[in-house]
């Protein structure tokens, strides 16, 4: 039997739409909206043509990548939103098995929950699961090319012996801080 | 029973599963977060709703050809929502039996819940943890991880001693989080007896 979305999929991937045209549209959808949203060269409806060139002229840069740096960055892509799909997944789950047995509007409930420490947790978190997807998608390849991929276990270990070793003097020397200015000057009683 | 066996069929057949069904979860999600989150402006402004759709419809193409080598992504995300589906059942029978037999409101109840919101976030991130791993999730990131020539002893090692890690900071911040008032010795004052 004849599949029909394999094959639309395998006629677009020949055709380069993976590698070279969603890129393209991608940056110049990003770019652009970016720079409206930003404001950089003023009000957006006055500079629709210096935001599109600049743009275009981005996207245009990124549809040459493949070809210009000998990159392939559709699997590299395609790995990085299906990651990307699978921890949003993951987490709606999470949301919706808690919402089963929370009061209604679980948005507000959670914002009210989400103070202080509890927010910053969350937020190393989020920082966490980005850093690791980033590097499941194989990016850090596309960004540091095969210098860092091919680095031995033997430069790695000493590279992370290094920052243990420099872990301690952080603790010691960085979690202090300084006193603040208002309580110094109420110790000295001004 | 047999005409939707036959029909669950034709639809893999056709790559419903593999590739159609997560392209419009893909588009869907992408595109009511990239609108939740107001990326490029309002969610009334025109302008910013295309630029998300666009950046919504390439997220889904991308994930039409992500081909995994171990595990297939209809795979992963049946498991997941099947295995989703039975905790969310069983959570609706432990609510009907808790509100039936001890005759509570449900708003009460509820309410009662959020008090304890912390062994309930607990408890879902187990629930959710062991549904990913049980549905591939782990084989379907570690696959794509540059493990650097690294051996399983070392990821296990390595593993080991961010754990250790970060327990260390946990307790050294728990220690220090009062700044060591609770450590510091009373002090009173000498006033004269009125």
């Amino acid at each position: 039997m004849v599949d029909i979305f394999a094959q639309v999929i395998f006629a677009l991937e020949e055709l380069g739409f993976f590698n070279f045209f969603l890129p393209f549209l991608l940056t110049s959808a990003i770019f652009y909206g970016l720079l409206r949203k930003s404001r950089v060269f003023g009000e957006e409806q006055k500079n629709i043509a210096v935001n599109a060139v600049v743009a275009l002229v981005a996207a245009l840069m990124v549809w040459g990548y493949p070809i210009i740096a000998g990159f392939d960055i559709q699997s590299e892509l395609s790995r990085f939103f299906t990651h990307a799909m699978f921890v949003t997944i993951t987490l709606l789950v999470g949301l919706l098995l808690t919402s089963m047995i929370l009061p209604a509007d679980l948005p507000k409930q959670i914002q009210s929950l989400l103070k202080g420490s509890t927010a910053g947790a969350i937020l190393i978190v989020g920082v966490i699961v980005a850093v690791v997807l980033f590097i499941t998608s194989g990016f850090l390849k596309l960004i540091f090319g095969p210098l860092i991929v091919n680095l031995s276990p033997n430069v790695l270990y000493t590279i992370g012996g290094i920052l243990l070793l420099f872990l301690p003097l952080l603790f010691i020397f960085g979690g202090g801080g300084s006193e603040k200015p208002a309580e110094k000057k109420k110790e000295e009683g001004v | 029973m047999a005409y939707l066996n036959e029909l669950i069929r034709f639809l893999k057949s056709q790559s419903v599963f593999e590739i159609y069904l997560p392209f419009l979860l893909t588009f869907t999600i992408f595109y009511a977060a990239i609108r939740k989150m107001k990326i490029f402006g309002s969610d009334t402004d025109k302008t910013a709703n295309r630029i998300s759709v666009v950046i919504a419809v390439v997220a889904a193409l991308y994930v039409t050809i992500y081909t995994p080598v171990g595990i297939r992504i209809s795979t992963f995300f049946a498991t997941f929502f099947a295995i989703s589906s039975i905790w969310m059942v069983t959570i609706m029978v432990f609510m009907m039996m808790f509100g039936l037999f001890l005759f509570l409101d449900p708003e009460e109840m509820k309410g009662q819940f959020m008090k304890k919101i912390g062994l309930i976030a607990g408890i879902t991130i187990v629930l959710v943890g062991l549904t990913w791993l049980l549905s591939g999730g782990l084989g379907l990131f570690t696959k794509d991880l540059p493990i650097f020539g690294l051996s399983k002893d070392d990821i296990i090692l390595i593993v080991l001693v961010l754990i250790t890690a970060g327990i260390i900071i946990f307790v050294a911040k728990d220690d220090s989080e009062d700044g060591g008032k609770s450590k510091a010795p009373a002090t009173f004052t000498l006033a004269p007896q009125k």
